[in-house]
């Protein structure tokens, strides 16, 4: 190991840090949360709608929709004085407390910037701070897809074993062709106000990341585990330096893309809830994650898709960077370890509190810490 | 005891199954999702109930050796003398009582957890503290996997035996 450099414990991202805050505070004195009704959902919409200036409202055809770990979310049609036709749309809302505490705006800011230069859903409204929704929430057109071939029939959770049968070569050449595009997004020019980059030829890009999953752990302990506080020790000591900042997704795996049957064809990439700017090392480590992975014989196929020597080599043909195999299997620590926190932290809290509206969900999610706890301590020993 | 643990539980669960699931509208996918995960803990929860005090004293056990460990890697300290006190209270626990058990071992993990954020604190970890630290974790991220199997997550559930292997 090389020396032991602790950093600034408090450098985090301005708007992570306000929202980690706001989690406090929210949770402190807070009851058991109730999945919302319909009727409350349709009240709160119209309430956001009539204060974005829109007339003779109508919300027909709720629907809850499932998938995912953290957010509530629906589909509806909406109806107004302005509009010609009613326009199906789709409310991401947050609960009490979900698997991740994140910005609806942050994610609002990425599917604006990125409209046109990936297949994203396009953003029509925002609760920033869940003044007219009781909670925020993000308002986006309703985009047509499958997150996983309706043939499969096996019940998956949050996109975990998926396997896309006989479109796998066509979802892999997208999956990884998209990833690259994201990567050569310039960020720059984009309006990201509520992002905070990491300096160019520092370690600040993976030491924001530590602090940001460490003061997460730190908030919603259930229980010590020594093997995660080693972890963040060990991740500390060997942050590598960063130095030229990307727009990573932050949760780029199955189950976080549609695409349209039978062509295969990707409609959206979703969840963008954990992007940040960082090291493209980043997305490729969490990609390549085994749980979120499907076996095929000896091999674990990265997202269900393909082998992990074919992801990586296929990155570096379409985006023209070099992996250092260092960088990337820091990340690999560092995502192993990130997740597990989210498991045995943020996961059991919400769940034990109630603060949900899927508390069974996140008793199952943590589920996974021990899978991610068992990466973690191969990988630290590996790069002994 | 009759009707037994298992029994109840085995009971709930067809319940849900042939009797819940099938009334709720296929259009409710929160509500069927749920039905199905609580069919899921349950079958796990019938696999771990009767082992659940034994796999709470592993890991307590466990934490007892690395805070030996530990300590020997530790200045004179209160975070020691703290860390001998609850090895020596560890004498007299009750290893019969769940409760107890899980309290013991919370405590005793906050106490890991202090020795390894401030052992040589600035300086790198010692090489004999990582080596502990991580023949602990290797051990304990085992026993987790065996133990949450039912969930059928785990890529590497091929090489992983039956629960009971854990306490023979």
């Amino acid at each position: 190991m090389n020396g032991f450099h602790t950093g600034d414990r408090d450098d985090l991202e301005p708007r992570i840090a306000e929202i980690l805050a706001r989690k406090l505070r929210v949770r402190q004195g807070a009851g058991p949360y109730l999945p919302r009704t319909n009727a409350q959902v349709r009240e709160q919409l119209a309430r956001l709608f009539a204060a974005r200036g829109l007339r003779d409202i109508a919300i027909d055809g709720l629907t809850r929709m499932t998938g995912g770990a953290s957010k509530e979310q629906f589909a509806f049609a909406l109806s107004h004085a302005g509009a010609e036709h009613p326009e199906k749309l789709v409310l991401r809302m947050d609960p009490t407390m979900g698997v991740v505490e994140t910005c609806r705006a942050r994610e609002a800011q990425i599917l604006a910037a990125l409209a046109g230069v990936l297949p994203v859903p396009p953003v029509r409204y925002v609760d920033r701070d869940g003044v007219h929704l009781g909670q925020p929430g993000l308002v986006t057109s309703f985009v047509s897809g499958v997150t996983k071939p309706t043939t499969m029939s096996r019940q998956t959770v949050s996109g975990v074993g998926i396997d896309y049968g006989a479109l796998t070569p066509v979802i892999a050449a997208q999956f990884v062709a998209n990833l690259a595009r994201l990567h050569a997004f310039d960020w720059r020019g984009a309006a990201l106000p509520d992002f905070a980059a990491p300096a160019p030829g520092t370690r600040q890009a993976a030491l924001r990341q530590v602090n940001w999953w460490a003061r997460v752990w730190e908030q919603d302990l259930v229980e010590p585990q020594p093997v995660i506080t080693f972890a963040e020790r060990w991740l500390r000591e060997n942050a590598p330096v960063c130095d030229a900042p990307v727009l990573v997704h932050g949760d780029y795996r199955a189950g976080n893309f549609m695409f349209a049957e039978p062509a295969g064809e990707f409609t959206a990439v979703l969840d963008w809830e954990l992007a940040h700017l960082g090291d493209f090392h980043d997305d490729l480590a969490w990609s390549a994650q085994k749980l979120f992975g499907s076996r095929v014989g000896d091999d674990i196929l990265v997202s269900g898709l393909m082998t992990r020597a074919e992801f990586l080599a296929a990155y570096e043909a379409a985006s023209g960077r070099r992996i250092d195999p260092r960088v990337f299997h820091y990340y690999e620590v560092l995502n192993a370890w990130k997740c597990a926190v989210l498991d045995l932290s943020t996961s059991c809290h919400a769940a034990a509190a109630g603060l949900s509206h899927q508390d069974l969900v996140l008793a199952w999610v943590a589920i996974t810490g021990a899978v991610f706890m068992d990466q973690i301590v191969k990988l630290i020993e590996e790069a002994r | 005891m009759l009707p037994d643990i298992d029994l109840r539980l085995e009971t709930i669960s067809t319940t849900l199954r042939d009797i819940v699931l099938p009334v709720v509208p296929m259009d409710e996918s929160l509500a069927r999702e749920h039905v199905q995960l609580m069919i899921a803990h349950l079958a796990m929860i019938k696999a771990q109930w009767k082992h659940a005090l034994a796999f709470e004293l592993g890991t307590y056990d466990a934490q007892r050796t690395l805070a030996r460990e530990l300590i020997g890697a530790l200045d004179e300290s209160a975070l020691r003398a703290a860390l001998d006190a609850a090895l020596r209270s560890g004498e007299t626990l009750d290893r019969s009582d769940y409760e107890a058990v899980n309290r013991a071992l919370k405590t005793l993990a906050a106490l890991l957890d202090r020795a390894i954020l401030e052992h040589n604190a600035g300086a790198a970890v010692e090489p004999r503290l990582a080596a502990a630290v991580l023949a602990y974790g290797k051990r304990e991220a085992w026993r987790y996997r065996v133990w949450f199997q039912g969930a059928g997550v785990d890529p590497d559930r091929a090489e992983l035996p039956e629960i009971a292997a854990l306490f023979a």
